[in-house]
């Protein structure tokens, strides 16, 4: 290599020279079998791809034909966020327009889109959020969203899973939350926004009005919310809105603990009759089965598995509602002790308003606490919703709490994934889901 | 002084997919994909490997690289739809966003100058000449001392040839940012390579 004669020469051979790493020979296969894999779309998405297929599809021409103004747009996007559309998914950029129902992921970023010209709208990390179905309206799937709606002559709708919010000129922010019994990040969250954590297994939305007022949809009923106002949508209970959250929380918490308490068991008794017919069916001693306290006979023909099938669950039923009752109880007392503040003059308030009560006062104490920053307080009301939230130590049927019906269904799932085959493990988790269909059908009743 | 691109810089690697394979591709033709990744990947692995330099660990590069290309096969029907002429640039803007994501979430470029030194010395070419592993060593210290951000700016510029438009939409900035910017990386430049130069024998 001669010598440059310039600097400026110089400074571009360096950059001429300047190495940068190769592809790997085979990375056009690789690249090629990831597109193979990546094309799929998730199976839980499916009946939504290929309605978004059609939509977008029909969509795309409409825009592309009359130029009409699209739907979304979006003005900023930060961290990973995607749109899914024609059952494949890309990454969202600046100024992407938006089609009536493709959807956007956001996993770990957020995005900022104007919807119609009407409504700004911010979404937050892990949400699902779409454009539509219908004008001028928007779903929010998952995840946390807040919009800027201005007036205008139609209403502008947005969707939850649990209800819709109708506004004609506002800013409110919803929150659509899917809590599990195992994801105790998600229960904490439910918790901090004045859902019991305990208490609510399933989907809920918490809608907060800034400006203006909205209306909130729901199957159980409608009711409007003003500003500084919260509303918690939960199925199976009509809406009912208050300030920054006291409305928020359940009337009843233990119901609804009793409720998951009781689907769990249910999944419990079935997974356990599937564990000791398999081990049945190899052969093996059904007394290896995992202790519990309701005997679990041995399976042996498929009808005689149906029976005990049912059997169980009524006594894992039974159990658990007395269980439950025992924990209400227990948790009472200890109240009735340690805050008689809460029974005040009402001397004849029952267990479980009483639960209920503290569950209230402290979530709402809690919420005015973290607002001023009042760090004691904090701590005070935290404790009130631990006694009001978990089961005394006292509780003679400790052990069959929420979080143990848990563990024995995890411990469950893992000894029927040593059991069962590949295919069968996929059927199990149909029935599971079609178990828990129909269980979320029997909780809305 | 101004720094223009040198021909040798991407030599054959200036060139586009033909309109036919590009249409092939976007309908979904799998051979025509391969093609595209084919015609492109080497300046996909050059503004990565640059981009994420002095942390140049191959494996971050090819995976980078890899979702470049995945995420150009999802949305590759939308390219051309909202007036972008080169895939290239349309590829190149992809990788940079990536890799900017990348460096935002490592930190990168904020490796003691004996971290960069001792990474560039030890990826050393055994062909390379006392003078030109010099030269180069200067260059990655001045790139790496460059913020991802200008770094970005001035790789899809000078090396790759974008254009301050095509930068601007890349980098979601607005056109006086990325002269700006492009300006300032190119003096930073300078002013690393100046020494270097008049040090030389």
């Amino acid at each position: 290599m001669d010598r440059p004669k310039t600097e400026a020469e110089f400074v571009e051979r360096v950059i001429a020279d300047w190495s940068a790493s190769e592809p790997p020979a085979d990375f056009t296969d690789k690249v090629l079998a990831a597109t193979r894999r990546g094309s799929k779309s998730r199976p839980g998405w499916k009946p939504f791809a290929v309605a978004g297929i059609l939509a977008a599809a029909a969509g795309i021409a409409l825009y592309v034909q009359s130029r009409r103004e699209p739907p979304g747009v979006v003005t900023f996007v930060d961290g990973a966020v995607e749109v899914e559309s024609r059952g494949g998914r890309s990454p969202l950029s600046d100024g992407s327009v938006l089609e009536a129902t493709q959807r956007v992921l956001t996993t770990t970023g957020r995005v900022e889109m104007s919807l119609l010209k009407r409504a700004r709208v911010s979404v937050g990390p892990g949400s699902v959020f779409a454009v539509g179905p219908g004008l001028p309206a928007a779903r929010l799937e998952r995840g946390r969203a807040s919009f800027d709606v201005l007036p205008g002559k139609e209403q502008f709708r947005v969707d939850t899973p649990v209800g819709s919010i109708v506004v004609t000129g506002t800013a409110f922010e919803i929150e659509v939350l899917d809590i599990r019994p195992e994801d105790e990040d998600m229960q904490r969250k439910a918790l901090g926004l004045g859902i019991a954590a305990s208490a609510v297994i399933g989907i809920a939305a918490v809608v907060h009005v800034s400006r203006g007022a909205v209306r909130v949809e729901t199957n159980d009923g409608n009711a409007p919310v003003r500003a500084g106002q919260q509303v918690t949508l939960i199925p199976g209970e009509s809406p009912r809105p208050g300030d920054g959250g006291q409305s928020s929380l359940s009337p009843d918490p233990v119901k609804r603990a009793q409720l998951a308490a009781v689907g769990l068991a249910l999944e419990n008794a079935r997974l356990k009759s599937e564990v000791s017919a398999l081990k049945a069916r190899a052969g093996e001693s059904p007394a290896a089965s995992p202790k519990t306290d309701v005997a679990t006979p041995p399976g042996k023909a498929s009808g005689e598995r149906e029976r005990i099938r049912k059997n169980m669950t009524r006594e894992e039923r039974e159990f658990v509602k007395d269980a439950q009752n025992a924990v209400l109880t227990a948790q009472a007392q200890e109240l009735r002790k340690f805050c008689p503040e809460l029974v005040g003059d009402n001397a004849n308030i029952g267990d479980n308003e009483l639960v209920a009560k503290a569950a209230t006062t402290a979530i709402s104490g809690l919420l005015k606490a973290k607002a001023t920053e009042d760090k004691e307080a904090m701590e005070r009301f935290t404790k009130l919703l631990a006694g009001a939230n978990r089961p005394s130590a006292a509780a003679p049927l400790e052990e069959r709490t929420l979080w143990q019906l848990t563990q024995e269904e995890a411990k469950l799932r893992a000894e029927l994934e040593k059991h069962v085959s590949r295919e069968r493990a996929a059927e199990v988790a149909e029935a599971n889901r079609q178990f828990n269909l129909s269980l979320g059908n029997t909780r809305d009743e | 002084m101004s720094l223009t691109h040198s021909p040798a810089a991407v030599g054959a690697d200036r060139g586009e997919l033909d309109e036919v394979t590009l249409r092939r591709a976007q309908a979904g033709d799998r051979e025509a994909f391969r093609v595209l990744v084919d015609t492109y990947k080497r300046r996909v692995f050059a503004l990565l490997s640059r981009m994420l330099f002095p942390r140049r660990r191959q494996a971050l590069v090819e995976d980078l690289a890899q979702e470049t290309f995945l995420r150009a096969y999802r949305s590759l029907d939308t390219f051309g739809r909202q007036g972008q002429l080169h895939l290239s640039a349309w590829l190149l803007t992809i990788a940079a966003r990536l890799a900017l994501t990348e460096t935002g979430r490592t930190r990168l470029g904020t490796e003691p100058l004996e971290t960069i030194a001792h990474t560039a010395a030890s990826t050393a070419r055994a062909d390379e000449s006392v003078e030109r592993a010099r030269w180069r060593l200067a260059l990655e210290v001045a790139v790496a001392d460059l913020a991802p951000e200008y770094r970005a700016a001035f790789l899809l510029r000078e090396v790759h040839g974008l254009g301050y438009e095509d930068i601007a939409t890349a980098l979601g900035i607005e056109l006086g940012t990325v002269k700006s910017r492009i300006a300032r990386a190119r003096e930073q430049l300078r002013e690393a390579l100046s020494e270097v130069w008049h040090g030389s024998p």
